[in-house]
């Protein structure tokens, strides 16, 4: 009876030490199921303990008719799929998969390595890894940040996922909705088209 | 013979009248003010034959930078030689103020949703410029709405391909100029081959935080210390006396001089109408009485390059040229009998000196003349570069200094969590840049991040290690 208080007792300590490194790590960029139109991705962890963390970047991949591994089609994806899809890759084998907005069921994706792990260990109270991955391809990404410990072991891991799309020169036509002229301008305007 | 006799001395009289006419004459030009602005006494004594070259106000008010977005949230930044861009810009100006165009006022998120979002280029300067005196200096029609706008920036955005923004960050006012007619581009970004200041996202991107300031992305560095001398000690006397006949001008044969047991010099015209102290550590300090009409944002400009041209110059005259940029403006008093007060920067290949104890060079104009002058300024003997080496993080140097900055922000009065500091510091920041901290203890440039704040204050850490070199407020 004792040492299975002791054993649950320890096995809590872990659990809670680990719960605690996961809020002392978070992904600043790329924000969580964002969108990005670019062909680069910022990343940027903020670690608020002094501790080292593993930083990999993985692309998810799909597969063609013929069973190739392609890229995701991310076209049609707005943020609340992106989350569906994270939060699936994480569910049990058996649970139901959940529809996206266009119909479709969300996957499991196979993954590989965008960005080969890096290691980063902040020795202040607050500190950041930042680096700048170019030529990114349209297709959904995670950055996956481990928390390590003393020995190099995977405490905790914390991971965000992206869908990067290809650049939209798309203009927002409301974007300058509201601007405004006075008066004064109003008349100055006028008379300078129809005297020029 | 008596008729003889008398018409000479009629002569005489005569002549005698003559010569006291023409001597009223004379002092009448040498005392009235006609006179003495045509009269100078520096035209004849020898000091005041020299020719002094001063720079042009175009050559002194360069962007700080020229940021190029691609519309994904990263950012080139030009921060060496702004000159070809604000030349662009200008003949953009000229073609579109010729044109017909529309004024309209757009919020600060519009504006830097267009200069963010899509792809854009700004100009920004540190300070705010009077636009219609900007547009008169460079020959652009007058733009009818925009007669008292002050502007920090010109952008243009792919977002409006027919609009060039107005932004003047300082009072929150943003303007969009539209045209009818033409079509406008962004300018192009640096070719990132040739680029060595690398990429910059917003501190929002990079610490999370909500400031917009970019913030650089960046590896390596080639900066590496170097050795400077002040102006004075290269040769303190004749320095000064330079500096003192440049600033007494005609009125320096009347001149006190009196020194201190501290080595500090105070020349005197009259009862203190104008004094110009030189200090032992290299600085000069001129003030003077003046009375006349301001000339605007650019006459005075002109009237203080013309100043510090005289006493002093601006060229150094050290292995490597160090140049000038006009850093902060403001405006003093109002009307004819105010003023700026303009502070310069001094550069090195582009690169920003530093200083705890503020700006090299600093003047008042009021009412058209200077009356006060401060000049700190130094010489490199040996420039130098070395091998690439990375350098600090700027997020991190942010960071892990953040305590340290929020205690001097807050004047060490209050206390924070870690959290509470760094929240604090990374919404107040301004700008990162690279440059150089000057080390007056060791006479010598050390590569420095200078983090500017919104409280004006900025704080210097060393390049390499990210450790606290100094701050000023």
């Amino acid at each position: 009876m004792v040492r299975l208080a002791r054993t649950l007792i320890i096995a809590l300590c872990f659990v809670l030490f680990s719960f605690s490194l996961s809020f002392a790590v978070s992904v600043v960029s790329p924000s969580a199921n964002a969108v990005i139109y670019s062909d680069s991705i910022l990343v940027s962890v903020k670690v608020t303990e002094k501790i080292s963390i593993k930083v990999t970047v993985y692309e998810a991949k799909d597969k063609d008719e013929l069973g190739n591994a392609v890229a995701v089609d991310v076209s049609k994806m707005n943020t609340d799929d992106i989350a569906l899809i994270a939060s699936y890759r994480l569910a049990a084998e058996n649970t139901e998969a959940p529809a996206l907005s266009n119909g479709t069921k969300a996957k499991k994706y196979s993954e590989v390595i965008f960005s080969p792990a890096v290691n980063y260990t902040n020795n202040g109270d607050v500190g950041f890894y930042t680096k700048q991955l170019s030529g990114v391809k349209p297709g959904l990404y995670r950055v996956q940040v481990d928390s390590l410990g003393e020995n190099g072991e995977v405490i905790s891991t914390v991971s965000s996922m992206v869908a990067v799309r290809e650049k939209d020169d798309k203009v927002d036509q409301n974007i300058f909705e509201g601007q405004t002229t006075s008066i004064l301008q109003y008349v100055q305007n006028m008379l300078r088209k129809l005297f020029r | 013979m008596n008729g003889r006799r008398r018409i000479l001395e009629n002569f005489k009289s005569m002549i005698l009248v003559v010569l006291f006419i023409t001597t009223i004459l004379f002092l009448y030009l040498l005392w009235s003010d006609s006179g003495t602005s045509s009269f100078k006494l520096s035209g004849i004594l020898p000091f005041g034959n020299n020719e002094f070259a001063a720079p042009d106000c175009g050559s002194v008010i360069l962007p700080d930078y020229l940021a190029c977005g691609e519309g994904d949230g990263s950012f080139t930044l030009n921060i060496g030689d702004t000159a070809p861009e604000l030349a662009r810009t200008v003949e953009l100006l000229k073609t579109f103020a010729a044109s017909p165009l529309s004024v309209y006022s757009v919020s600060g998120n519009q504006c830097k949703e267009a200069l963010t979002r899509y792809k854009a280029s700004f100009l920004s300067w540190s300070y705010s410029l009077p636009f219609t005196d900007f547009c008169e200096y460079y020959g652009i029609e007058s733009i009818g709405g925009m007669e008292s706008v002050r502007m920090t920036g010109i952008g243009l955005s792919s977002a409006a391909d027919d609009s060039i923004f107005i932004i003047d960050e300082k009072n929150d006012v943003y303007y969009r100029l539209i045209s009818d007619e033409l079509r406008l581009s962004p300018l192009e970004p640096v070719p990132k081959e040739s680029f060595s200041n690398g990429i910059y996202y917003t501190a929002e991107e990079v610490l999370g935080c909500s400031s917009l300031a970019l913030l650089p992305i960046i590896e390596f560095s080639k900066q590496a210390p170097c050795r400077y001398e002040s102006e004075a000690a290269s040769g303190s006397e004749p320095v000064r006396m330079a500096m003192a006949e440049g600033a007494f001008g005609d009125t320096f044969d009347f001149v006190r001089r009196i020194t201190d047991s501290f080595g500090t010099a105070t020349y005197m015209y009259g009862y203190g109408q104008k004094t110009l102290t030189a200090t032992p550590d290299g600085s000069y300090e001129y003030k003077a009485e003046t009375s006349g009409e301001s000339a605007g944002f650019f006459g005075d400009l002109q009237t203080a390059l013309n100043f510090v041209a005289a006493c002093g110059g601006w060229e150094g005259e050290g292995v490597e040229g160090i140049s000038y940029r006009l850093a902060e403006a403001r405006s003093i008093g109002g009307g004819k009998s105010g003023g700026y007060a303009f502070s310069f920067a001094a550069y090195v290949r582009g690169r920003r000196i530093y200083s705890e104890s503020g700006y090299p060079i600093e003047l008042r104009v009021s009412a058209g003349s200077v009356e006060y002058y401060a000049r700190n300024v130094i010489e490199l003997r040996a420039f130098a570069e070395k091998d690439p080496a990375p350098v600090s993080e700027a997020a991190n140097v942010i960071a892990s200094n953040a305590g340290h900055i929020y205690k001097v922000m807050n004047d060490d009065a209050l206390s924070a969590t870690t959290d509470e500091a760094f929240s604090f510091v990374a919404d107040a920041i301004v700008s990162a840049r690279m440059g150089y901290y000057r080390y007056e203890r060791d006479d010598s440039l050390v590569p420095c991040w200078a983090v500017e704040m919104s409280d004006g204050s900025t704080f210097f850490f060393d390049l390499y290690e990210g450790l606290p070199l100094g701050f000023s407020k």
